[in-house]
């Protein structure tokens, strides 16, 4: 059996049509890559028409520009949006109607038939390949993170799954290292696996790479497996949503980014607060974890139970919530035209908060990046910092 | 760059006059451009060979537009203005034509609080211009359905539907001025009247000579429209009826009630074949022939009086309550956060209310099953209140022939027809209506498409028989058939004389040309 479910643009073809001959338009609404380009063929309806187009070999893939290819950051805006998606529910992605979808077959596709990717994707490829990570950081440097860490009472049923920006991305390192000081004090036992950990996945797929994806899915199966994991607690949303959507034969093994587990700890009361954090914060929601995932409410939940923390909503919000345009290739690669963080950074700034909390490392750092090109004096602090400084 | 029938030294042309960053020659861009996503591509198996424009244009102002139509005109190369596609009609992308996407032209230009007046570029999302409005206090007269994507522009270009059009009309009586630049490059304020978004009597009223005219005279680049105080009160309800008859007697009493102004949104439809066992996996309630709903909005003691009036008027037409159509979204909530009230519908699945809820909020909505998956076809004839209910049977019997299986055996296997009618307001005395089918593209062979369009030819006879016209709402009729219809429509005198105009104005016939004439 596959580890993971394969899906071409010719099964996907009925969904192509439905969105082609649909006048809605829902899809393109609050797409920000085409908020920001105006250009229908960065679009989800627009993608549809070129991917119908394809498929009726009225243009090849490979001559497909970077634009079309790579401005599309997976938020999947247009597949919540979509009518046609309403009543479907389990493992969606073959059957949903979905922009970003069809960008993944897209980037899956013109990889398969050999055509040109851009250098810095194929950099984080080739990174992710040979060392498990994007950055090309060494696995060594894993290791003697994790064994800095001093974990004393390992459970390898239960794991952090760090991903494979961390250590080598530093602000998602101290993240990892406030979360580990704070499943210390509520005596978690877990465990990290270091080096043997790789990239989930999340990113290859996203890029296009399915033979690396692949490869990935089946070195992570075996290594759950020679641990006897039972517990993954994910940071990051990418890696949640990889295990959650794109994994198969995962039963067994419950899966949870790590602001799930974290409000379980505070309804159970291993997790007291006890120093007040004045300040105005307001979240802004991962597209992985929100729109793709439905957790709206549990970093929520964690944020209210944090003292003198004053919440505030912006306006665009939960399912409705604004791309950091750090997802799929944005992290990676500029396209011109496209400054997804700095709308974010704007519409964050708007509601006067001190604080934008965050739960993935991807947009800590688009957001901080962003704010700092504004000039706007707003912190960019993970919920995971923010329970660390009332409870530890 | 083979496919291009426009020459290089036109494109060039354009680039030198509005910059290269507007022009688009690249196929999948002009992919994008080639059909709208109406009822029309259905009838094409192929329809990227009938549909690509041979470039796409995306002017930032009325200068680029300017620019724009004197070259085209000058070489007489065809253009074709694109507003948000959301519409089932006009767009479409032609082999050797030009797309003019106004998109970029997106500004509010000026908000009047004292004239109850907002002016803004042609490709203003209304989305857009309702939140603005609505951060104000005020709200906008003109509403269409498919306000999120649809643009100021295309609402004056079609005359479109509004949800509001029994109160305040369709967008052509919203809009009180337009700015239009003709195919000779020259650039026009009009209003009724008047140069200024205002009544007069001075002048001839050469504004309402664009609305509607689907980009076949000129392109629109600001609109003026108007707009009114946010409703201090809200309801809404329904009632189910046995009956059709007394279902639309009970339409038609409120249509002409004292406060009936009152009244934004009233709607009498059915939607049992196959929408409701499709999403609830239940069988329609058999005692339902129809369901009439109501939104008021207004000052509250109009309100009061008017919801009062509907349910004398519902319960003189024996029209019932049963316990599942208890939960009732309101329009106001629903367009608040569609997205969460579809799923609040869905969550009450099994209410009759439910389902008016999302398919009246989700006009694109659909049911992904077996291959009925694609597209609703709307087709709005604009019927008279004394004829409707004549017109409702006759339509009826046609209706149940596409899925019969004898009258149109191809057709019967491709199309489902999802919502058999639904009644609204349009002007005094008038009512929209619209029909939605099933249809999976790739299911339709030329003998199927043959049969629809033998299907359509019926249903406008019937349309005509009863005072009824093609089409009043979503504006689309077979491209085959319309300059047919268009005759018939407008009477051959009247159609000669529109072609008069158009030569007057586009001599070289570069606006819009595939269309109508």
């Amino acid at each position: 059996m596959r580890k993971y479910k394969i899906l071409s643009l010719e099964e996907y073809e009925k969904q192509l049509e439905n969105c082609v001959t649909c006048q809605c338009g829902l899809c393109n609404k609050d797409c920000p890559a085409y908020l920001e380009i105006k250009n229908l063929s960065v679009s989800p309806r627009g993608l549809s028409e070129i991917a119908l187009g394809i498929l009726q070999g009225e243009y090849e893939i490979s001559n497909l520009s970077d634009e079309i290819l790579y401005s599309c950051t997976g938020c999947r805006a247009c597949e919540w949006y979509c009518p046609e998606n309403i009543f479907i529910s389990g493992k969606t992605r073959e059957k949903k109607v979905s922009g970003a979808t069809i960008i993944e077959l897209l980037r899956s596709r013109k990889i398969e038939e050999g055509g040109n990717i851009p250098p810095k994707v194929k950099d984080a490829l080739n990174n992710i390949s040979k060392y498990g990570n994007p950055y090309g950081g060494l696995p060594k440097i894993k290791d003697d993170w994790v064994n800095s860490l001093n974990l004393e009472k390992k459970d390898k049923n239960t794991i952090l799954y760090v991903g494979s920006f961390i250590p080598y991305e530093e602000n998602a390192k101290k993240v990892a290292e406030d979360l580990v000081k704070i499943f210390k004090k509520a005596e978690v036992k877990f465990s990290i696996l270091g080096s043997e950990e790789m990239d989930s996945g999340a990113n290859p797929r996203m890029m296009g790479e399915e033979g690396l994806f692949e490869e990935m899915v089946e070195h992570n199966l075996e290594l759950f497996k020679k641990y006897e994991v039972k517990e993954i607690i994910c940071i990051s949303p990418h890696d949640y949503n990889a295990f959650i959507n794109y994994y198969e034969n995962m039963d067994g093994i419950s899966i949870k980014h790590y602001t799930q587990f974290l409000l379980e700890l505070i309804d159970n009361g291993k997790i007291k607060f006890n120093k007040e954090i004045n300040n105005r914060v307001t979240y802004h929601d991962p597209c992985y974890l929100g729109r793709s995932n439905d957790i709206y409410e549990e970093p929520r939940e964690i944020l209210k139970n944090i003292p003198g923390l004053e919440l505030i909503e912006m306006k665009l919000s939960k399912g409705n919530s604004y791309c950091c345009g750090g997802g799929g290739t944005g992290l990676w690669m500029d396209i011109k035209g496209v400054h997804m963080d700095l709308k974010r950074a704007d519409q964050i700034n708007e509601v006067n908060a001190q604080i934008v909390a965050v739960a993935c490392p991807i947009c800590s750092v688009m957001l901080k990046s962003a704010m700092d090109s504004r000039g706007y004096d707003i912190e960019v602090t993970d919920i995971a910092q923010l329970v660390k400084e009332s409870c530890c | 760059m083979e496919e291009i029938l426009i020459s290089k030294k036109i494109i060039d042309e354009f680039i030198r006059a509005i910059g290269k960053e507007k022009v688009f020659l690249d196929k999948p861009t002009r992919m994008c451009y080639s059909i709208t996503h109406g009822p029309e591509c259905i009838l094409h198996e192929n329809y990227f060979e009938k549909f690509l424009p041979d470039v796409v244009l995306i002017p930032f102002c009325t200068e680029d537009v300017k620019s724009i139509i004197m070259i085209a005109n000058r070489y007489k190369v065809p253009i074709i203005p694109s507003g948000g596609r959301s519409g089932s009609y006009g767009a479409e992308g032609t082999p050797g034509s030009i797309v003019l996407d106004m998109c970029k032209m997106n500004r509010i230009l000026d908000f009047n609080e004292k004239n109850y007046r907002i002016t803004g570029e042609a490709g203003v999302r209304m989305k857009d211009l309702i939140s603005y409005l609505k951060e104000k206090g005020y709200m906008a007269t003109d509403w269409p359905a498919s306000d999120e994507i649809a643009t100021l522009g295309s609402r004056a270009a079609v005359n479109g539907y509004s949800w509001w059009d029994n109160r305040w009309g369709s967008a052509g009586t919203t809009i009180q001025g337009i700015e239009v630049v003709l195919p000779d490059g020259n650039v026009l304020q009009l209003a009724r009247g008047s140069n200024i978004p205002t009544k007069s009597s001075v002048g001839w009223n050469l504004m309402d000579l664009f609305i509607g005219s689907k980009g076949t005279l000129g392109v629109v680049t600001k609109v003026t429209e108007k707009f009114t105080d946010y409703p201090s009160k809200a309801v809404n309800g329904e009632s189910a009826f046995h009956t059709y008859e007394e279902a639309i007697k009970a339409y038609l009493e409120l249509k002409k009630s004292k406060y009936s102004n009152t009244i934004w949104r009233l709607m009498c439809s059915v939607k049992e074949p196959n929408m409701f066992p499709l999403m609830t996996g239940k069988s329609w309630p058999k005692e339902i022939a129809m369901m009439l709903r109501y939104d008021i909005f207004g000052e509250p003691s109009e309100v009061n009086a008017m919801e009062k009036r509907v349910h004398e008027v519902f319960e003189e037409n024996n029209g019932f309550r049963r316990p599942e159509v208890s939960e009732y979204v309101s329009w106001w909530d629903s367009r608040a956060d569609q997205r969460n009230n579809i799923n609040k519908s869905v969550a009450h699945y099994g209410t009759v209310n439910s389902l008016l809820a999302f398919s009246s909020h989700v006009f694109g909505g659909r049911i992904n099953t077996n291959d009925y998956s694609a597209k609703p076809v709307y087709i709005d004839p604009n019927i008279p209140d004394d004829n409707l209910l004549d017109y409702y049977y006759e339509m009826r019997k046609n209706l149940d022939k596409i899925e019969d299986g004898k009258t149109y055996p191809n057709l019967a296997k491709c199309v489902k027809v999802y919502d058999p009618g639904a009644f609204i307001p349009g002007a005094t005395g008038y009512n929209k209506m619209w029909i939605a089918m099933h249809v999976y593209r790739k299911n339709l062979n030329k003998k199927s498409r043959e049969e629809f369009i033998d299907w359509f030819k019926k249903h406008a006879e019937i349309v005509w028989k009863f005072g009824g016209v093609l089409s009043s709402t979503h504006a689309w009729i077979p491209r085959e058939l319309e300059p047919k219809f268009m005759e018939k429509t407008m009477g051959k005198n009247e159609y000669e004389f529109m072609k008069r105009v158009k030569k007057f104005i586009d001599p070289n016939n570069i606006m819009n040309p595939k269309i109508i004439f």
